[in-house]
């Protein structure tokens, strides 16, 4: 494909569009405008299905791959995906979202595996706990201490130990702790900006797939 | 009759002068003024983390993050990971690096696809298949990528993007197997757990200021000096506002909201 095609047609369209949604959004135009910036917006979500639609393609052709070569150590996974991903499709064009059968396949399999697996999450945030906690500098000293006093806040027993850990533990997470999150929002906002002008006006590369600066 | 809408002069005001203020600067990049940035360890450690995967034949892991589509508010994150995949994609198909990707978003994804074979491409290679995985998200995405991380024992596990919950789980998988992480997102409550399990942490801006700095390209380096003004700009405010506030005077929030 052509530069043109695959860099400054794209460029160009999110320019434009980018630009009168910006422009819509802070000055008072005509009902029609901000119509047309709505209907802009609608597409985002159709988008979403339609790659969505792709990304399924792509899941079936590499596990169904993989199933079909009996790939070691991965084709058992892969089965579970390709039998998974035609099953609840089939089940929901054909009995439907309300029927009973696809509740117990969904509410009943899936809803469960995820309760599930946040479950397990409390493990992971317990080993990055201990590793957050070794007070191996001052700053680490600092976060061991008001982490401590944090969780002792929360804990029932902590103000059976001292009636101060909920004062002090409410008083780190409602100033010092929000204060510095803000500052890292605030921050981050203007990296965003920046992030979205490099885009608007062609600078960023990134997502013009297939061209290289 | 306003030609602002109701409450947002303030923000327009704003959204201009950057505007201008990141024009100023690109342009003077342009005309080649020299822009010295502070070093981003996490960014530099990237070639360390390719060479490594080389020395010891396993592969370079990456995931542009857990949540959210291009239509909504990560956008921009997702935009800065999709310009890390392709330093590192580049990067790994210069030096003859194995490259994992895990993408569970599906709009990303094409970009993800287009970004990598290129980068192949480039170097006048094929991308080899099962380089970008394409797993739908939520849960399975995480148990999946956390289970990828374990069965490939990546060298180097690289995240950059709107991380959710999986933040603080990828990284236990990646730190379990002993792979050196980049962990980066803007998602201001996953930050800690990058912090504190990943070797290089990008904290918030550094995923959008380091998506400039690895293209090197003088015009991108210039919008990360155009932040400056506003930072201080916007320090002095919370000071100012915060002095005015305890002193019962309402002139600045008054100004703010107009």
């Amino acid at each position: 494909m052509s530069v043109t095609v695959k860099r400054l047609i794209p460029v160009a369209i999110v320019f434009i569009i980018g630009f009168y949604m910006i422009f819509v959004s802070y000055i008072v135009v005509p009902p029609a405008l901000t119509d047309v910036s709505k209907q802009l917006t609608s597409w985002g979500p159709i988008i979403t299905a339609l790659s969505m639609g792709f990304g399924y393609i792509i899941l079936m052709r590499t596990h169904g791959r993989r199933t079909i070569r009996l790939q070691k150590g991965e084709w058992l996974y892969s089965l579970t995906i390709v039998v998974t991903a035609l099953v609840y499709p089939v089940l929901y064009l054909t009995v439907g979202p309300a029927s009973a059968i696809y509740k117990l396949a969904y509410e009943h399999v899936n809803q469960t595996i995820g309760a599930s697996i946040y479950a397990i999450v409390l493990f992971a945030l317990t080993g990055a706990m201990y590793k957050a906690f070794r007070a191996r500098t001052l700053n680490g000293f600092l976060l061991l201490i008001s982490g401590l006093i944090v969780m002792l806040w929360v804990a029932p027993i902590g103000e059976v130990i001292w009636a101060g850990f909920p004062v002090l533990g409410a008083w780190i997470l409602d100033f010092p702790s929000k204060g510095a999150f803000r500052g890292m929002v605030m921050a981050s906002a203007f990296g965003a900006l920046a992030i979205a002008y490099r885009t608007l006006i062609g600078v960023e590369g990134g997502h013009v797939a297939g061209v290289e600066e | 009759m306003a030609i602002v809408s109701e409450g947002q002069l303030v923000s327009f005001i704003f959204f201009v002068s950057s505007i201008i203020a990141f024009y100023y600067f690109v342009d003077q990049a342009k005309k080649g003024k020299k822009l010295r940035l502070r070093r981003l360890p996490g960014i530099d450690a990237i070639d360390e983390v390719v060479g490594r995967g080389i020395e010891m034949n396993r592969p370079i892991m990456f995931s542009s993050g857990s949540g959210g589509t291009l239509a909504s508010d990560v956008a921009p994150q997702l935009i800065a990971g999709v310009r890390f995949c392709s330093y590192i994609s580049n990067k790994c198909a210069e030096l003859g690096a194995t490259l994992v990707v895990g993408e569970c978003h599906p709009d990303v994804l094409p970009i993800i696809i287009s970004v990598v074979e290129d980068s192949y491409r480039k170097w006048g290679k094929e991308m080899p298949p099962g380089t970008v995985e394409f797993i739908p998200s939520g849960y399975s995405y995480t148990m999946t990528y956390a289970a990828m991380i374990k069965r490939l024992n990546p060298a180097g596990n690289i995240m950059v993007g709107p991380f959710y919950h999986p933040a603080v789980f990828f990284a236990q998988s990646g730190a379990e197997v002993g792979a050196i992480q980049i962990g980066g997102t803007a998602r201001s409550g996953q930050v800690p757990y990058f912090a504190a399990v990943c070797d290089y942490p990008l904290i918030m801006e550094d995923i959008f200021a380091g998506a400039a700095y690895i293209s090197g390209i003088p015009e991108q380096l210039g919008t990360i000096y155009a932040e400056d003004p506003f930072k201080w700009i916007s320090i002095v405010l919370v000071v100012v506002a915060f002095i005015l506030f305890n002193l019962n005077i309402p002139f600045l929030m008054d100004i703010l909201k107009m």
